[in-house]
């Protein structure tokens, strides 16, 4: 294919290349009748060795550029097919979105699933029950309700609620890793003692204070 | 005398996240709060930090004098909640050029080894 190897074939490349294809095996055809021709009007055996090997070489020619046609077809339809896709999604996201994006006031009316809401407000120290809800509300109404829709955004909220509360309480995420059972319940009455009433531990759930002893 | 050193020296050592998170707090400065703070370290480094992570840092950064905190203005997009303002002391800048230094120090004169582990 002469197209570059990133970018994936265009319509005109395809047809070239189909044009290609077709003259190869306009070619071939016409060094296979010629062979035949020779064979029936008993030619020496020279000429008709030497019409094999054309023939031969028509033949492999016709062979790599119908290759090359089917390689550039395949392509440029999984292109438009890609093509397609990503309009569909746009468009989805832009059906959802027409509404919000038409009225300011009507995307400040949408609000993050409350039991999302409640969940982080009950599961959050009281410190920071002011601050990490309203920055996920404004990062929800900023950034991600105009760009992916309603719907991504409500699940990217959610996401992030139960990012936070294991960030906070890293008992949640070792009571999932410990998958129940006895040694899970052992976990978590740990868990609850440390992270309640104990240090508070970072993302990755090591004691903070660890690192400078 | 010994056991103040040996404080500083304890309060000056960063982890990477803190790093990290005390740096987007100098970028952003004035404006550097919990959502400001995530995005910038989403948009810089590609890491999609949990807010509650970020806090959690902060807690430590501003108990080792590093940040300093003053409540905002309450929004109508953050739903009338108020923000959370986070300054870098001229302690948090100091602890940063250290932590920038010790990195540099050690990686002068060395190799970068491949990412497949090659050396």
């Amino acid at each position: 294919m002469e197209g570059s190897k990133d970018m994936p074939p265009s319509a005109a490349e395809v047809a070239a290349a189909e044009r290609k294809y077709c003259a190869a095996m306009r070619e071939y055809n016409e060094l296979e009748e010629i062979f035949r021709n020779a064979q029936a009007s008993d030619a020496d055996m020279d000429t008709l060795v030497m019409f094999n090997n054309s023939r031969d070489e028509a033949r492999s020619l016709a062979r790599a550029a119908g290759i090359a046609f089917e390689e550039a077809k395949r392509d440029c339809h999984a292109a438009e097919a890609a093509d397609r896709a990503a309009s569909a999604t746009s468009y989805r996201i832009a059906e959802q979105n027409t509404d919000l994006l038409d009225d300011p006031a009507k995307q400040a009316s949408v609000k993050p699933p409350s039991l999302a809401e409640k969940t982080l407000y009950l599961l959050l120290h009281k410190r920071h029950r002011e601050h990490i809800p309203g920055d996920l509300e404004e990062e929800f109404q900023t950034f991600i309700l105009p760009k992916f829709g309603l719907r991504y955004a409500k699940r990217w909220y959610w996401f992030q609620v139960i990012r936070t509360i294991v960030a906070n309480h890293p008992w949640v995420s070792r009571f999932i890793a410990a998958g129940g059972g006895g040694f899970g319940l052992y976990q978590i009455a740990k868990g609850v003692f440390q992270g309640f009433w104990g240090n508070e531990f970072d993302e990755a759930g090591q004691d903070p204070n660890e690192e400078h002893r | 005398m010994k056991l103040k050193s040996l404080l500083t020296m304890s309060r000056a050592s960063l982890g990477e996240f803190e790093h990290i998170v005390l740096a987007a707090v100098l970028r952003l400065r004035p404006d550097a709060y919990g959502m400001m703070i995530r995005r910038e370290i989403l948009d810089r480094t590609g890491q999609d930090a949990a807010i509650g992570a970020v806090y959690t840092t902060l807690d430590r950064l501003q108990a080792k004098g590093l940040v300093s905190s003053h409540i905002g203005e309450k929004t109508p997009e953050r739903g009338g909640r108020s923000k959370k303002y986070f300054e870098i002391t001229a302690s948090g800048i100091e602890a940063l050029q250290v932590s920038v230094e010790r990195l540099t120090k050690m990686w002068d004169g060395v190799l970068r080894p491949k990412p497949a582990g090659g050396v």
